[in-house]
């Protein structure tokens, strides 16, 4: 028999067709439909705003891996293209270009890159780039623009959780759901994101755990806060699909990174981040508080990774 | 369908050889019986170089507990006792044996014996005189498995057959074309230790093996089949107990602190001829597979047989051959060269391709937590491997280190490739070594 030169390699030899690419890829595809919505019915802002910050994540990310003397092409890995979506979803539609430019660079470079690239980040970088803004631009954080439907008629351009909280008026249950109001440019459909987030269930990217004990939370508390005199929480489904809870609960408290790898643990990370969220909605000075409870539970994921390890075989007696 | 929690259902590829009779692979004109064969202390050569011996014949008796005697597979002349290469990557001490081609293969009578004449202690005796090892995957002694203590009693006797690995298909194929032998196996176990029940953990991708068996065993009382659902590492013997009778092995325990032993289809088969016919193990069923090599066969091969041999009675390896794995694909060993000889616990030999091996770039970790929820010893296997990977065996070790049983399942569903087994098997490496050097 001839010699011949084989692979030498440690068991296992078999793998899984999943990547990260494929992983982030899937992600990407689920936001579409709901980021089409939001470019149909804020036009123009929109599409520049989206087109921004996904060239500031790559242009962040190819400028820090060439700091690092690193292969650039690592955004190949769609991850950074990824993060500019998820942020340009959460901003409002007329934000300044150059702002979210700078977001998305704040995202990438600081949420992401300083802690060690993709898989050390303790933060969602979408979310920082957005608190970054949220921070230092008030005030154009919260112009909001007119939504514009043929044939439907807006109200108001405020956002639906904006009227909620200081004029105690309640957006209907259908045009909250469907995405016929204000607010930031992908999280006005709930419909279409939870088409999306099927997707992905589907495919198993993510795990209904954290998004449902996030919801089920968010009712719990809207029914609880409801019976303290003089506090009006709303109702459960004006709370579940005003804002960014259903974008928040599904892509970005799903975030494998920033998120618990236990069961117990992302059930723990789903009832945090709606108590955070009910807490701040109610009582705090904040219409909106998807976006500071996500980022404040984040902090918490290594300690409940720790505390809520499953138990090993064999740790019983029977 | 009973099954265990966690687990994954790799790409089965039965389908390259789940119909082929096994046939016999030609005979070696040299054979290599090195003196590591199963798990345990190597074997005590008791021929030397020089000496005439007929098939069967004792070459290596067992030294010490876990242990077990070699027997030779040819008639022959012994060339010399030395160090050959072994499939677990060492060299070892092997004994070569020049085949005598004038003696015709020895046929094996069967006794005149019933089952019921067999007591407990005759059977112990008898498997631990034949070299008898589980066959399905590390080779635990068989004897030593019956062993019970005071106050210890076998309650049920599960026999694996769920052969879970990808591509392996031996106990399948043993099951369909050796059934009898295998039923008559499993009598024996019963009436020898005065057992309740046998039950035959079989995955549900085998209907044809479930059906057989069982119209075959429809006037045996207390041994039936249980379908259990197609998942790796179904196999494992921790999983297989959960399975089939809801108890959980204790950490570092057996199975017969559950009241069970597990024992595998050829092994079953094993014994039933070494108590029949009183023949050792000589042989090995042998599924040669992957699309690396030109003809996929299942073969009956004498051990000893260098794998060279094998590859060429299928038809040599095609262009593609990539990787060369002894086992299944999962746990198997990949080989650098093919001049190793078989051993009692070989299963299965895979000629790999690029295309089967996959995606096999590493990526960094998403704490996806896909691994947290399939490890089937529920283990966090991502957080076990960054701990050894900076240097931390020791916290490795308090989050269940060495309760990890290798099955790889971590690594098949990691969308980055971590090499999570691989580095769980380094840090049991260093604690080793670390404990051999506390001990002085």
């Amino acid at each position: 028999m001839e010699n011949r030169k084989f692979t030498l390699s440690i068991s296992p030899h078999l793998n899984g067709n999943e990547s990260v690419p494929a992983t982030m890829l899937s992600v990407i595809i689920a936001l579409i439909p709901a980021l089409l919505w939001g470019f149909y019915i804020f036009k123009l802002p929109a599409i520049m705003v989206t087109i921004v910050c996904i060239l500031g994540c790559i242009s962040a990310e190819m400028f820090v891996q060439k700091l690092r003397k690193r292969n650039m092409w690592i955004i190949k890995d769609y991850s950074a293209v990824l993060t500019g979506i998820l942020l340009a979803m959460v901003l409002p539609p007329a934000i300044p270009l150059w702002c979210a430019l700078l977001g998305s660079w704040f995202a990438i470079i600081i949420g992401k890159s300083l802690f060690g690239g993709l898989g050390y980040n303790i933060f969602n970088p979408a979310l920082l780039g957005r608190a970054f803004l949220q921070m230092s631009f008030p005030v154009l954080m919260t112009t909001w623009s007119s939504p514009v439907i043929s044939g439907v008629e807006i109200v108001s351009s405020a956002t639906p959780l904006a009227m909620g909280k200081f004029e105690k008026v309640f957006a209907g249950a259908k045009e909250l759901f469907f995405g016929f109001h204000g607010g930031c440019i992908g999280e006005t459909s709930a419909f279409l994101l939870l088409l999306g987030a099927a997707y992905l269930l589907i495919k198993g990217v993510i795990d209904l755990r954290i998004p449902l004990a996030t919801l089920i939370t968010i009712a719990l508390f809207a029914v609880v806060f409801a019976l303290i005199p003089g506090v009006e929480p709303g109702s459960i489904f004006y709370n579940w699909f005003a804002g960014g809870v259903i974008i928040g609960a599904f892509y970005m408290a799903t975030d494998m990174i920033t998120s618990p790898v236990t069961h117990k643990g992302k059930i723990i990370f789903g009832f945090g981040i709606g108590t955070v969220i009910m807490i701040i909605r109610v009582f705090g000075g904040l219409p909106e508080a998807v976006m500071f409870s996500i980022l404040f539970m984040n902090g918490f994921v290594p300690i409940i990774n720790r505390h809520t390890r499953p138990r090993i075989l064999g740790t019983v007696t029977n | 369908m009973k099954t265990f929690e966690g687990g994954i259902h790799p790409k089965e590829y039965k389908e390259l050889t789940e119909d082929l009779k096994i046939e016999k692979c030609p005979l070696p004109d040299t054979v290599y019986l090195p003196l590591y064969q199963n798990i345990g202390a190597y074997a005590r050569p008791v021929v030397k170089a020089g000496d005439i011996v007929e098939e069967g014949d004792l070459v290596a008796e067992a030294d010490g507990f876990i242990s077990a005697p070699i027997h030779t597979p040819v008639s022959g002349k012994i060339k010399k006792i030395s160090r050959y290469p072994h499939i677990a990557g060492i060299n070892v001490d092997t004994i070569v044996i020049e085949r005598d081609k004038t003696v015709k293969p020895r046929t094996w009578e069967r006794k005149k014996i019933k089952f019921q004449d067999i007591s407990k202690d005759d059977f112990i005796k008898i498997i631990k005189d034949k070299g008898i090892v589980g066959l399905g995957g590390a080779g635990f002694p068989t004897y030593v498995k019956f062993l019970t203590k005071e106050g210890q009693k076998i309650d049920k006797v599960l026999i694996n057959a769920c052969e879970c690995e990808s591509y392996v298909n031996c106990d399948y194929r043993s099951m369909l074309e050796d059934t009898e032998r295998f039923i008559e196996g499993m009598r024996l176990i019963k009436y020898a230790f005065n057992i309740k029940e046998v039950i035959i953990g079989v995955e549900n991708n085998k209907p044809e093996a479930i059906k057989k068996i069982e119209e075959k065993l429809s006037s045996v009382i207390g041994i039936r089949v249980e379908p259990l659902k197609t998942k790796y590492p179904q196999g494992g013997e921790k999983m297989l107990v959960k399975a089939l009778i809801d108890k959980e092995v204790p950490r570092g325990g057996l199975p017969l602190n559950v009241g069970v032993v597990v024992v595998n289809v050829n092994t079953v088969v094993a014994i039933a001829n070494a108590v029949f016919y009183d023949k050792p193990i000589l042989e090995k069923i042998l599924t040669v597979s992957g699309k690396g090599i030109n003809k996929q066969k299942n073969l009956c091969v004498k051990l000893g047989t260098p794998f060279s041999e094998i590859i060429d009675f299928c038809g040599g390896l095609n262009k593609d051959a990539e990787r060369l794995v002894v086992g299944g694909p999962m746990m198997g060993i990949a080989l650098s060269d093919y001049n190793i000889p078989i051993i009692k616990t070989t299963t299965g030999l895979l000629a790999l391709t690029k295309k089967e091996t996959g995606n096999t770039k590493i990526e960094p970790c998403l704490r996806c937590g896909d691994c947290v929820t399939q490890c089937p010893m529920g283990l966090v296997p991502c957080e076990l491997a960054k701990y050894i990977e900076h240097g931390r065996v020791d916290l490795a070790e308090k989050t269940g280190m060495l309760d990890c049983m290798e099955c790889g399942t971590c690594v098949y569903c990691c969308p980055s490739n971590r090499p999570i087994v691989q580095l769980i098997k380094v840090g049991k490496l260093k604690k080793r070594q670390a404990d051999i050097q506390k001990k002085g």
